[in-house]
């Protein structure tokens, strides 16, 4: 029988948010050319489908962060570190993965914030009127999946090389 | 210390990050927040992040990304490249140099549906180097006109390229697309001449082709007509006002995948994995865009863009001298880094020196882009140089030693763009809004 771990019971957490930014994505795609076919052949344009498009660009961001970061899709400058000794390297991918999660750490917070606020004043798109609070939480939830992949990254780095 | 000096650092400790290979985005972040929080307070810089990060997403604009991004990435995984390869090569291929001149508008062909610039050269290097060495082409040539080709992909709509610098400057991307068209089409011709040249005083760079018939020409367009209508399509509706950038990414997207479909392209893992490429892609643009619009804060903040504006433009030297520097500038950068990185770091302290110098900022849009293009396959570092080998196993040194007349003849095309702007504003100007 398969052994399930943390760490394989995260990865299969990413790869399900994964699949919903990839089903986000699709949405928006459809929602946009329905839009367009709708209002150039019916002259009856989606009514808030602009907004949606917003709503759903946050979903995939959000949804798409940490997977990116599990997938090391992050884009960098290599030509300098190239030159380097592979332990140098590693030691300056965990100083990368450090940053990072601690950007993220603050990231996190500073979004809850501005849920808190959005909720205190009943942010709302205007056509459609759905309130913004939980699109902000959404994409916290992506900065805070995007810090357990990093810590994770981290531990393994340190440990990869301690052996 | 003054918020000026204050940003000088804080530039010299994100490129000293970057270099030390931190994710471009996070070294952004992290430098625009501490910034931050020296000049304005923690409390401030903490509510930016948030306000910032979330802003920059719910964005109609930025909705085009993911978008384009699916759209070239559908495409490239249906062998497009090899059904434009066999198009053109069927049309002009029996000329002297015909197969590099049709690699090259094969390029054009695919960048216009594709949108970047390695993936061009890494498609059109599994497809047309194999079948220039079997005519016995130059392995310099057909190698280096790959590399150039495939830099077209960022050049002619839709590119990610214009992409980007309309979102960090606030340009229109629909102009941004039209700017870029004629210039692309440009390029491909002045290859086309370049090639012609090269071969018409040395023939055994590339003998000509077998010819074909006009009914093999004509049956050659099967596999292409519908992939370059869409393309039509697409970049008419945005100039027409049909329909918005974004929705012509989704419109793109969504007829790449149905054409796909009907020609018996897709398979389910092709568009599994497409969907996954676009979604990393996106991903990673995330964070680079996020980071941007921070630090952009920071400097606006610390008033740095406006000092290095004066300071420039306090010189007293034509603003020409200026331009030039700035394209020398570019095409350094180019050579170095990766486009995203390149404008995303360079942007928010060059525009507003274009901005009050009184410059078109969408014509140096393209400028700045066409720079970029140049340095993908300029040695020492040629990002296109680097994929193509990679793709197809030719030797850095065979593709760098080819390079250097497609140099010459963007620097050519360069010299038109910038002498002539109308070339690149002729198409905004007449489109509808």
């Amino acid at each position: 029988m398969k052994k399930f771990t943390a760490s394989g019971l995260f990865n299969l957490l990413i790869e399900v948010v994964g699949f919903l930014a990839l089903i986000a994505l699709l949405a928006m795609m459809l929602l946009t050319t329905a839009d367009v076919f709708f209002r150039y052949f019916f002259d009856k344009p989606i009514l808030g489908s602009i907004e949606i498009v917003e709503l759903l660009m946050v979903s995939v961001a959000g949804l798409g962060l940490a997977w990116c970061t599990l997938k090391s899709g992050h884009i960098r400058v290599d030509i300098l570190i190239s030159m380097f000794s592979k332990k140098t390297n590693r030691i300056l991918d965990i100083i990368n993965f450090v940053f990072t999660a601690a950007i993220c750490g603050f990231m996190v917070p500073s979004l809850v914030w501005r849920y808190i606020e959005d909720t205190k004043m009943d942010i709302r798109t205007y056509v459609l009127n759905i309130p913004e609070g939980p699109f902000v939480l959404l994409l916290c939830f992506g900065y805070l999946l995007m810090f357990i992949v990093l810590i994770i990254k981290i531990v393994k780095s340190v440990s990869g090389g301690s052996k | 210390m003054s918020p000026d000096i204050i940003g000088v650092i804080c530039v010299v400790v994100m490129l000293a990050m970057i270099f030390m290979g931190m994710w471009v985005g996070t070294a952004m972040l992290v430098t625009g927040f501490l910034g931050f929080v020296y000049l304005e307070g923690f409390f401030r810089a903490f509510t930016i992040l948030g306000t910032e990060a979330y802003s920059q997403m719910a964005s109609y604009v930025f909705a085009c990304v993911p978008l384009y991004i699916l759209m070239g990435i559908v495409v490239s995984k249906t062998g497009i490249a090899g059904d434009l390869y066999d198009t053109a090569n069927k049309w002009i291929g029996s000329i002297r140099g015909g197969l590099a001149i049709a690699t090259t508008i094969a390029c054009g062909g695919f960048a216009a549906i594709c949108g970047s610039s390695d993936a061009s050269a890494a498609a059109m290097g599994r497809v047309a180097y194999p079948e220039m060495v079997k005519f016995r082409y130059d392995k310099r040539l057909a190698s280096a006109c790959i590399a150039a080709g495939g830099s077209i992909g960022i050049l002619i709509p839709p590119s990610l390229g214009f992409i980007l610098y309309g979102l960090l400057t606030e340009q229109s991307i629909g102009k941004l697309y039209m700017a870029g068209f004629i210039p692309g089409i440009l390029q491909v011709i002045l290859y086309g001449i370049t090639i012609y040249i090269m071969c018409f005083f040395k023939p055994s760079l590339g003998p000509a082709a077998p010819r074909t018939s006009f009914r093999e020409k004509v049956f050659s367009l099967k596999g292409t007509w519908s992939m370059l209508l869409l393309f039509m399509f697409v970049i008419g509706g945005i100039y027409a006002g049909i329909f918005t950038p974004t929705e012509a990414g989704a419109l793109g997207a969504f007829g790449a995948i149905v054409i796909s479909i009907v020609s018996k392209r897709l398979t389910r893992s092709n568009f599994s994995q497409s969907v996954r490429d676009a979604l990393q892609i996106t991903a990673m643009i995330v964070l680079l865009v996020t980071g941007a619009f921070v630090f952009m804060r920071l400097l606006a903040v610390s008033r740095l863009p406006a000092m290095l504006s004066d300071l420039i433009l306090g010189l007293d030297v034509s603003k020409w001298v200026i331009v030039l520097c700035i394209i020398f500038f570019y095409i350094i950068i180019g050579t170095f880094w990766d486009i995203f990185a390149g404008m995303i770091l360079t942007l928010p302290l060059i525009f507003p020196v274009i901005q009050i110098a009184g410059l078109d900022p969408i014509w140096f849009g393209v400028i700045i882009v066409k720079c970029m293009e140049i340095g993908l396959i300029t040695p020492p570092f040629g990002l296109n140089v680097f994929v193509l080998s990679s793709s197809s196993n030719v030797p850095v040194k065979i593709i760098f030693a080819g390079v250097w007349p497609f140099i010459l003849s963007d620097i050519v095309h360069l010299i038109i763009l910038v002498t002539i702007p109308q070339v690149t504003l002729f198409l905004p100007s007449i489109m509808r809004h």
